[in-house]
C-alpha cells in the first residue's frame, strides 16, 4: 500500500523516531498535532506544551535513491503560552489543537497553529547571512567613535550559520467562545477558517480585528443543543465550499456563495443507523472526529470512533467505503467509557494519490486501509522494532479466544498507548505518526 | 471503582431493542424465572454503574484544566440518558411482572395498585409519583436526550384514568407554575459543571440545559433526595427552588434554593417544547400516570426564593445533594455485591427494589 498503487505492495520500514525514551512521559510533551507541509519537506508537531518543532527533510540526500532521506530539528519555538481569561474565570489550556502550512510563497514558510481559543500565524525563516563591515559600530555591537573612523568601507554580507527565525507574524483572538477543533487554509491562498463547538469563523489572512462568522449552530435556548460541531474543512480546489462533521455523525456540505451565514447546508451526509448496534454508547462512537477531503477533492473521509467512512461528494446517502478500524472493540464500550477512551479523537488521512487512507487505534497500532486493492494492514510503532530499514510486521488482534500465535488478545491491549495523530507525504511513501510523546516516521522499503 | 460486565455491551443492544417488543412483555410476564429476566436485571445493575461513571465525569469535568468540554459533556449526557431510560424500564417491567405473577408484592406494588384502582397517588412512594398533563401521550420526541421524567409537585389531582403502561417509566413531567401555590420568580445561574435536566410546564419531557459559561438558564425540575421512613419524600423543587419533604402527598419546605434566572419569570414563561423527530427512538415510553394530590410548603427555613443574587451556598447544598445520592450508591453497589443472588432473583428483586431509592435521587438529579 503506498502512493503508486498498482499490484506491489508496500512494505514499511523504520526510518526514524523522535521523542524522549522514557516511559515516564511529561504531559507538556504530549504530541497533538502532526502536518507535513505542501512539498513534504516540513513535518510539524504539536504538543499539549504549546510547543511547535519543525522537522526538515535532508534535500541532499534525496537525490539519491538507495539512501534514506532523514528528517532533523528545524525549528522549535513556544507557539501558545498558558492563559487565564478573567472574566470568566476560565484557564485557557496552551495545547496546539492544529497545525496547518499555508502554501509556500517565497523563501520564508508560514503556518497557522492554534490552541482552544487563539490562532497565530507564524514566519519561519532562514538566516544563513549577515552584514559585516559596519563602519560605526564593531562586529560586537559596541559603537565606534566617529572621530577615530579615517576609511569607509562598504558593509558586506558574509556566510554564517543556519539560523532559523520563527516569529508570530499575526494573532488572530477574541473570535470563539468555544474551543475551536479545526482550522483549514482556503484554496484561495488569502482566507482560512476556524471552527470550535458551535461556530465557525472566516478569516483573511491579514486581517486580525475582524472574522465573519459564516456557521452558528448555537440554538437560542441552549438547552436545545443536541450537537457540536467536530471538525471542519474547506474544500481542496473550490474555494466557496467547506464541509464540517457534527457529533451526531453528519457531515454538512455548504457553498459559501448561497448566502452570507451557511446554517443552511448544501449538502448532508449521513448514514442511517444500525438498531442492531443500538447502545449507551451509539452517541459517542457515531460522533465524527476528523473528516478529510481527498486531494482530488472527490471524495472525503471521516472518523468516527469505530470505523473510517469514505464519502462520494455526489451521493448523501451513505458512504461508498466503510472500513472498520478495531471492530473488537465494541464489545468494549463500557470499559472504554470508564476509562474515557471512548472520547478519544483520532484522526485519518489520505496518501498522496488517494488510494490508502491511514488512521490510528490503540496499543501504538495504526492501521492502513488501500481502497484499491481492498486490503488492509496493522502496524505498530514501537522502539522495538526500532532499527533502521526494518521491515514492520504486520499486527493482528485476535477479537475470539482462540489466538494464534503472533497475535494479539484484545485483553492486552494497551488503551494507554494510543495513535491519534498521523500524516502521510503528499508524494511520497513517507509517513509519520505520533504516538503519545514520540514521533515515528516510516518510509517504503527501498530496494 | 466499578466493574462492567464485558458481555452486557453486546447484549445491551439487543436488550433495548428488545425491551420494545410486546413479546418481551409478554415473556416477562408469563416467566417470572426466565434468563431474559436475570439478564435483564444484571443489565440494569450495569445501567446503574453507567450512570454513576456518567455522574461521576460530569462532577470530575468541573475541576479539568482548560474548561468544561463541551463536546465530552453532551456526549456523557446522551449515555446517561440512555442508562437511565434502560433502568427504568427495567424496574417497571420487573416490577409490573412480579405483580403480575403474585410472586411478591411490595409496599411499591402495593401502592402501585391504589394507583391503578383509584387514581390517587396519595400513598405512593417518590418513585412512583407523578403528574399528569392533561395532555394524552403515545409518544414524545425530544430535542435532547430523553429521559425519564421525573415526579414533580402538582397540587391538583387529575383523576383521568389512563392504562398504565408496565414498560413505560414515567417519562414526563409538567410543571405548571399556576399550580404551584408558591411557585417563585427564580433566578438561576447554570451550574457550570453539570447539565442540568428540566421540565417545562407544556413541556412533555426533560431537556438538557446547556450553558456552562454562567449564561442563565431555568430549573424547572425535581429531585428526589430521600426517602424518608414515613412515606415520606423529600423534593428539591428547581422551579420554585424550595427542598420540601412530602408527607402523604404534604409538602414541606425543607429550605430554599435560590438561582439566578435569566431575567424571566418561572410562572410567566411557560416554554413550549419543541418536538424533534431525531429522536424517535425513545417513543415507546408512554407516560401516563396520574398527578399527586394537593402540596403544602412550609416556610421553615425558607429563604430568599425571589433574590436575584447567587447564594453560593445553595450551588454547594445541591452538590451535597448529588453527593450524599452518589455516596449512596457506591454504598448499595458495594451491599449488592456482598449480598448476591440468593434464591434466584426474587431475592434480588427485593434487593433492587428497596435500593431504588438512592438510584432514583441520582438519577433524576440529572
Amino acid at each position: 500500500m503506498g502512493a503508486g498503487g498498482g499490484s506491489n505492495d508496500v512494505q514499511w520500514c523504520f526510518s526514524q523516531v523522535k521523542g524522549a525514551i522514557d516511559d515516564d512521559v511529561a504531559e507538556a510533551d504530549i504530541i497533538s498535532t502532526v502536518e507535513f507541509n505542501h512539498s513534504g519537506e516540513l513535518l510539524a508537531t504539536g504538543d499539549k506544551g504549546g510547543r511547535v518543532v519543525i522537522f526538515q527533510q535532508e534535500m541532499e540526500n534525496k537525490s539519491q535513491p538507495q539512501c534514506r532521506s532523514e528528517y532533523n530539528v528545524y525549528s522549535t519555538f513556544q507557539s501558545h503560552e498558558p492563559e487565564f481569561d478573567y472574566l470568566k474565570s476560565l484557564e485557557i489550556e496552551e495545547k496546539i489543537n492544529k497545525i496547518r502550512w499555508l502554501p509556500q510563497k517565497n523563501a520564508a514558510q508560514f503556518l497557522l497553529s492554534t490552541n482552544d481559543k487563539t490562532i497565530k500565524l507564524w514566519k519561519i525563516s532562514e538566516r544563513d547571512k549577515r552584514p559585516e563591515g559596519y563602519n560605526l559600530k564593531e562586529e560586537d555591537g559596541r559603537y565606534i567613535d566617529p572621530n577615530t573612523v579615517t576609511a569607509l568601507r562598504v558593509p558586506v554580507f558574509r556566510p554564517m550559520d543556519l539560523m532559523v527565525e520563527a516569529s508570530p507574524r499575526r494573532v488572530f483572538a477574541n473570535a470563539h467562545t468555544y474551543h475551536i477543533n479545526s482550522i483549514s487554509i482556503n484554496s484561495d491562498h488569502e482566507t482560512y477558517l476556524s471552527a470550535d463547538d458551535l461556530r465557525i469563523n472566516l478569516w483573511h489572512q491579514e486581517i486580525t480585528d475582524r472574522s465573519f462568522n459564516i456557521v452558528d449552530i448555537k440554538p437560542a435556548n441552549m438547552e436545545e443543543l443536541t450537537e457540536v460541531i467536530t471538525a471542519a474543512e474547506f474544500h481542496p480546489h473550490q474555494c466557496n465550499t467547506f464541509v464540517y462533521s457534527s457529533s451526531k455523525g453528519t457531515i454538512r456540505l455548504c457553498d459559501m456563495r448561497a448566502s452570507a451565514l451557511c446554517d443552511t447546508h448544501s449538502k448532508l451526509f449521513e448514514e442511517p443507523e444500525d438498531p442492531s448496534n443500538r447502545s449507551f454508547f451509539s452517541e459517542i462512537i457515531s460522533s465524527i472526529s476528523d473528516v478529510k477531503f481527498s486531494h482530488n477533492g472527490r471524495y472525503m473521509m471521516t472518523r468516527d470512533y469505530l470505523s473510517v467512512k469514505i464519502w462520494d461528494l455526489n451521493m448523501e446517502s451513505r458512504p461508498v467505503e466503510t472500513y472498520q478500524v478495531h471492530e473488537y472493540l465494541r464489545n468494549k464500550l463500557c470499559s472504554l467509557y470508564e476509562n474515557d477512551c471512548i472520547f478519544d479523537k483520532f484522526e485519518c488521512c489520505w496518501n498522496g494519490n488517494d488510494s490508502v487512507v491511514m488512521t490510528g487505534s490503540y496499543n501504538n497500532f495504526f492501521r492502513m486501509f488501500d481502497r484499491g486493492q481492498r486490503r488492509d494492514v496493522t502496524l505498530e510503532a514501537s522502539r522495538e522494532g526500532s532499527k533502521p530499514q526494518q521491515v514492520l510486521k504486520p499486527r493482528k488482534v485476535c477479537a475470539d479466544g482462540k489466538r494464534k500465535k503472533d497475535e494479539i488478545s484484545v485483553d492486552s491491549l494497551d488503551f494507554n498507548k494510543k495513535i491519534l495523530h498521523t500524516a502521510w507525504h503528499p508524494q511520497d511513501n513517507v509517513i509519520a505518526v505520533a504516538t503519545t510523546n514520540n514521533l515515528y516516521i516510516f518510509q517504503d522499503k527501498v530496494n | 471503582m466499578f466493574r462492567c460486565s464485558p458481555r452486557i455491551d453486546s447484549t445491551l443492544g439487543r436488550l433495548l431493542l428488545f425491551l420494545r417488543t410486546d413479546s418481551f412483555i409478554f415473556s416477562l410476564v408469563s416467566d417470572k424465572n426466565s434468563w431474559t429476566f436475570l439478564m435483564m436485571e444484571e443489565c440494569a445493575i450495569d445501567a446503574q454503574n453507567i450512570i454513576s461513571i456518567s455522574l461521576q465525569k460530569i462532577h470530575n469535568s468541573r475541576t479539568q484544566r482548560g474548561g468544561i468540554k463541551l463536546h465530552k459533556n453532551l456526549l456523557v449526557t446522551y449515555v446517561l440518558a440512555n442508562a437511565r431510560d434502560f433502568y427504568m424500564s427495567v424496574e417497571f417491567a420487573g416490577m409490573y411482572s412480579i405483580q403480575q405473577n403474585g410472586e411478591m408484592r411490595t409496599v411499591s406494588d402495593e401502592k402501585q395498585d391504589s394507583f391503578e384502582l383509584t387514581g390517587n397517588c396519595d400513598d405512593i412512594p417518590g418513585e412512583f409519583c407523578c403528574n399528569y398533563s392533561g395532555d394524552s401521550l403515545d409518544t414524545y420526541h425530544c430535542a435532547a436526550p430523553q429521559s425519564a421524567g421525573y415526579p414533580a409537585m402538582v397540587p391538583e389531582a387529575h383523576t383521568q384514568t389512563v392504562p398504565v403502561c408496565p414498560m413505560a417509566p414515567v417519562r414526563h413531567c409538567d410543571l405548571n407554575p399556576a399550580m404551584v401555590p408558591e411557585a417563585h420568580t427564580q433566578t438561576v445561574i447554570a451550574c457550570p459543571m453539570a447539565p442540568v435536566r428540566h421540565c417545562d410546564s407544556n413541556l412533555l419531557d426533560s431537556e438538557i440545559s446547556w450553558d456552562y459559561y454562567s449564561e442563565p438558564y431555568t430549573f424547572k425540575r425535581d429531585i428526589l433526595i430521600s426517602n424518608t421512613p414515613n412515606n415520606q419524600k423529600t423534593v428539591l423543587d428547581l422551579d420554585t427552588h424550595v427542598v420540601t419533604t412530602v408527607d402523604y402527598g404534604y409538602l414541606h419546605a425543607d429550605y430554599c434554593l435560590s438561582f439566578k434566572q435569566h431575567g424571566q419569570c418561572l410562572q410567566g414563561s411557560p416554554k413550549k417544547r419543541k418536538i424533534d423527530s431525531s429522536y424517535v427512538s425513545d417513543s415507546d415510553y408512554l407516560s401516563d400516570f396520574l398527578p399527586m394530590s394537593c402540596k403544602q410548603i412550609r416556610s421553615e427555613d425558607v429563604y430568599c426564593c425571589n433574590s436575584e443574587q447567587l447564594d453560593t451556598n445553595n450551588i454547594s447544598n445541591l452538590m451535597s445533594v448529588l453527593d450524599s445520592g452518589f455516596n449512596e450508591l457506591l454504598n448499595w453497589q458495594t451491599d449488592l455485591e456482598q449480598v448476591g443472588l440468593v434464591n434466584g432473583q426474587t431475592n434480588f428483586c427485593k434487593q433492587a427494589l428497596a435500593c431504588s431509592g438512592a438510584w432514583t435521587r441520582a438519577i433524576e438529579a440529572f
